[in-house]
């Protein structure tokens, strides 16, 4: 019976420190993750959401399907463009897309926020084609010589930009999808063209 | 002195964690897609490695035997809760590459490993630099598995193009053609070893 009480409360202390330090660690970083969420976030809906449309946002509706704004100009109270944040599921994991429309549903920019496809297949939604090689870059640093600065989109999601979300579609004339990764491409195109119709809808009802 | 520089060039050398003793695969065969999630990783279980090893060292004599692995995964698990709570804060991109893999360091083999074999023996000193030799050892094995894997597989190192018309194995960047690496690797270095040994 003793040794059991020496071990629990062993075994208590070892605990009680690691929660001690715990907490401390958590609430030293916490600040700090806040903002680099809001930092990641604030980035990309001015990335799909050229400020010409509107200046400000209002969150209209969040759920565990759809989450969005609308975008406002001014103090005029009919909103100019909606942002939201579509989901679904991949090959092998939930894509997380935020989009930008206008009222008309033209889609001002897509940009994905995480996801986890298969390398060199499916995460090629995320790639940047760049003329800079490994070489070209050490030649940047050592010789100092300048190259001009590249726009750094994706060239998947580019293919959205100014086009009708309701009528995207996979096709040549259309959203050209990855090779190799149908499932993936499939995925990005349903889930803005499903959501975008839904807020569209909802609002003129 | 002699005594511990064997111990802290074991771990690169003759008891590399992934190519001699063959622990922590799972994290080993998962983030190798890229030299940047390969040295993560690396820094990242050293860290754990480093922590846990001395703190275990130090507390090992009051520690009774029978409960001693419950205490040692608290501890790691501290350390590991840390190192993901600080990645969030600073590295968010390098923890949203290697997602689960880092919470998963608690039970990565080697730290674990190196707990109940060494650490739970040995002295505070002898015990950080058997984790130091651990760590580098775990690293410098990722990252030699990531680069073919990144070099090959990809086209690229540290995310930058190497040639421009080359075309990658894809093969090499998904799961089995980390199995093929590793494979390749550890035979090469056994069939290497064997031969040292001849002579």
């Amino acid at each position: 019976m003793k040794i059991i009480l020496k071990f629990a409360f062993i075994l208590f202390f070892v605990n009680l420190i690691a929660a001690t330090i715990l907490a401390g660690t958590y609430n030293l970083t916490k600040s700090k993750i806040q903002k680099q969420e809001s930092m990641i976030q604030e980035e990309a809906l001015k990335q799909v959401m050229p400020e010409t449309i509107g200046n400000k946002i209002e969150l209209v509706k969040e759920s565990d399907t759809i989450k969005y704004w609308k975008v406002l100009k001014g103090d005029n109270p009919e909103p100019q463009g909606y942002i939201y944040i579509a989901k679904k599921y991949g090959y092998s994991s939930v894509i997380e897309i935020m989009v930008g429309i206008r009222k008309d549903g033209t889609i001002t920019g897509v940009r994905v926020l995480s996801q986890n496809e298969t390398p060199g297949l499916g995460a090629k939604i995320i790639e940047i084609v760049s003329t800079r090689t490994l070489f070209s870059s050490l030649r940047e640093i050592f010789i100092k010589e300048k190259h001009p600065k590249e726009i750094l989109s994706p060239y998947f999601t580019e293919q959205f930009t100014n086009r009708n979300v309701k009528e995207l579609e996979l096709s040549n004339g259309g959203i050209q999808a990855i090779t190799g990764a149908t499932i993936s491409s499939r995925a990005v195109l349903d889930s803005i063209k499903s959501s975008g119709l839904e807020i569209l809808n909802n609002r003129d009802e | 002195m002699k005594k511990l520089l064997k111990e802290f060039f074991k771990g690169i050398g003759s008891e590399n964690p992934t190519f001699r003793l063959v622990l922590g695969l799972c994290p080993t065969l998962a983030v190798s897609t890229s030299v940047v999630n390969g040295l993560g990783m690396g820094v990242a279980a050293t860290f754990v490695l480093i922590g846990s090893n001395v703190i275990i060292s130090l507390v090992r004599k009051s520690i009774p035997d029978q409960i001693r692995i419950p205490c040692f995964i608290v501890i790691i698990a501290t350390f590991v809760t840390i190192v993901e709570l600080m990645m969030k804060a600073y590295a968010p991109e390098l923890s949203k590459s290697l997602g689960i893999f880092v919470p998963l360091i608690v039970v990565n083999c080697i730290v674990l490993g190196r707990a109940e074999a060494f650490a739970c023996k040995e002295g505070v000193f002898s015990s950080l630099l058997d984790a130091l030799g651990m760590g580098i050892g775990f690293t410098l094995a990722l990252l030699l598995i990531s680069a073919i894997r990144e070099i090959f597989g990809n086209g690229t190192l540290f995310g930058l193009l190497i040639v421009k018309s080359y075309e990658p194995v894809l093969y090499l960047v998904l799961a089995p053609g980390a199995l093929l690496v590793i494979g390749l690797l550890i035979g090469g270095i056994n069939f290497l070893a064997r031969k040292r040994s001849t002579t």
